[in-house]
């Protein structure tokens, strides 16, 4: 598929072309069909799918959700089928919808990402999504996401079994400087970030006598989302997805703005399944406010890239 | 399942924070009792809230909420004439089949809501034998006038004896087991500690049942896996979501001992699953 010069808002993630910047974010779509009633899947630019892991995984006990003032906690824990049933009943459907597929997957170790990475490049999957960066996930007692040396592995052995394809890893806010973990992603052969997943939360309910421990999501976390796109654009070459908090096109903008060639919608796609359309297009018309004939054109104009690091 | 703006007609302050809310009906499929809705109740509110359909006639929606937060208590300052997101109707409803004849309907507090839709149901089939068992804190909380009228056996409890017998709803369902009187079917809806109940009675009596859930939700479409909770046999269980695979779930196949642990434990993450947590789905 080739970046069609007639669709301003096409968008190229290293070999992957996607028709419009709008992706479904991981864990918030499920695996399939769910939305049919009200969401035209070919209006996505793509989907991520749940994670997949080599083994099924239960998740955590309740509680799971607590919402907070501009947002919520979430601690699922990464719940999924596994790989052996994903590829039964899942990926088949996932084919049907009628849009591009990226495959979020996550392991304990590296052979699991690999062996994980290895099947579904068989099985012609044409992009995936390290997921290195749940709160809710230890790597070794450590989040990946934490350390450029493990990121900078882990995504060197995935693109050894995942060639010429589109490989995505997630970063995580939750880090000292987000900076050197893209760096390392980037030396490893990534074609592209996601950031960022959620931010690391706690609440407390009195009443039930519990603490509530997860990752925040929703407007909330926008500026630290809007921060890290920020820091990451300017010394990274990769194009950047950006995600956290976008309830509207105008929160979309405010990522391509500052450097996101793409952007993820998340939980606000609970409160308002029409999100998707609605960003895409208000998107397009502020194509045509800018005078320009691309979105990506639009990228990174309100920030700029630091030369000669 | 459609996600629609509509319109809300009336609003009744009944006792003790309780309201009932009528909305026009466009929803696209007929509701199921059991089945509910998911509002957008503020932009200043993230998420969604849900809450069970309690009736369904001449185009309207009935709605039986109590304030229990934030979201409930702007609901309950609509004006007539405003008008709501709601996506709907979700969920699974109650199962009825023709050969069940002996049917008990256990509802707790504002669980009475979703059991209100079914009990009408119901009564349109013939051949039924009803026993509706409602309890409720105390009398003003016991909303009697919101029982269809009809040729149904009615049971009330509240705790503090105000009104018909005292103590849980539990217990005159305990008593007629005793006594081997047994029902072809039990449906339950209230709060999590009496559901547990009722599931333990149908197990001790071998009485098929079925209860409605209530949880926290985000998506309510099933997407997110935040309303999980444990359903199946002890040692092949798995989380199934409240919102798709139930609300309504078979009472044996509920895992209470995974999701409802002992109360008083000190507070630790995951210890406790409170049921006086400040949940809305009625």
């Amino acid at each position: 598929m080739r970046l069609r010069s007639n669709n301003p808002l096409a968008v190229r993630l290293g070999p992957l072309v996607l028709k419009n910047p709008v992706i479904m974010a991981s864990g918030i779509f499920g695996y399939g069909d769910e939305m049919r009633h009200f969401l035209d899947y070919r209006c996505l630019g793509a989907i991520v799918t749940k994670t997949v892991t080599l083994q099924p995984w239960k998740g955590n006990p309740q509680p799971r959700l607590w919402e907070t003032s501009a947002g919520m906690i979430n601690a699922i824990g990464l719940q999924n089928v596994g790989l052996e049933r994903f590829l039964e009943e899942k990926l088949p459907r996932l084919r049907r919808l009628g849009t591009i597929m990226i495959v979020s997957i996550s392991g304990n170790t590296t052979r699991e990402f690999c062996v994980l990475a290895e099947t579904l490049a068989r099985q012609d999957v044409q992009a995936l999504e390290l997921n290195i960066s749940c709160p809710n996930l230890r790597f070794k007692k450590k989040m990946v996401a934490t350390c450029p040396r493990l990121v900078l592995n882990l995504v060197k052995d995935v693109r050894r079994v995942f060639p010429r394809k589109c490989l995505l890893v997630k970063l995580s806010p939750n880090v000292t400087d987000i900076t050197s973990i893209a760096l390392a992603a980037e030396e490893g052969g990534a074609d592209g970030l996601t950031l960022i997943n959620t931010v690391k939360a706690l609440a407390v309910d009195l009443e039930g006598r519990r603490l509530i421990t997860g990752g925040l999501s929703g407007p909330a976390i926008k500026p630290v989302g809007l921060r890290c796109v920020y820091e990451v654009y300017r010394r990274v070459k990769l194009p950047l997805i950006g995600l956290g908090g976008i309830l509207s096109g105008a929160d979309a903008l405010d990522y391509i703005l500052v450097g996101a060639s793409a952007v993820g919608i998340g939980s606000g796609f609970f409160s308002n399944p029409l999100l998707p359309q609605e960003v895409t297009r208000y998107l397009l018309g502020k194509v045509r406010q800018f005078q320009c004939r691309t979105l990506s054109e639009m990228v990174g104009i309100f920030n700029e890239k630091e030369t000669g690091v | 399942m459609r996600l629609q703006d509509l319109k809300i007609l009336r609003i009744q302050v009944l006792a003790g924070e309780h309201f009932w809310i009528e909305m026009e009906n466009r929803l696209s499929s007929e509701v199921l009792p059991g089945q509910f809705v998911h509002i957008k109740i503020s932009p200043f509110l993230f998420l969604r809230r849900p809450f069970s359909v309690a009736s369904v006639s001449q185009g309207r929606l009935g709605f039986l909420i109590r304030c229990a937060g934030t979201g409930t208590a702007l609901l309950s300052e609509k004006i007539p004439g405003q008008r709501l997101s709601v996506l709907g109707p979700l969920g699974t409803g109650f199962p009825v089949r023709k050969r069940w004849k002996k049917l008990w309907l256990v509802a707790g507090g504002t669980g009475v809501a979703s059991l209100l839709l079914l009990l009408s149901l119901l009564q349109k089939l013939k051949e039924k034998e009803i026993v509706f068992f409602y309890g409720a804190v105390s009398k003003s909380l016991l909303f009697r006038q919101l029982l269809p009228p009809g040729n149904y056996l009615r049971i009330f409890t509240t705790d503090d004896g105000t009104s018909g017998q005292a103590g849980s709803v539990t217990e005159p369902v305990r008593k007629r087991l005793i006594t081997g009187e047994k029902p072809d079917v039990l449906y339950g809806s209230g709060p999590l500690a009496m559901l547990k109940e009722l599931s333990l009675l149908c197990k001790q009596y071998d009485v098929t049942g079925y209860l409605s859930l209530e949880a926290r939700l985000a998506c309510g479409t099933g997407i997110c896996l935040g309303c999980v909770v444990p359903i199946g046999d002890a040692n092949n269980w798995s989380y199934q979501r409240v919102c798709c695979d139930g609300p309504v779930f078979p009472a044996g196949q509920i895992q209470w001992e995974r999701f409802l642990p002992v109360e008083g434990k000190s507070v630790k993450r995951c210890s406790l699953h409170s049921r006086h947590h400040e949940t809305e789905k009625q």
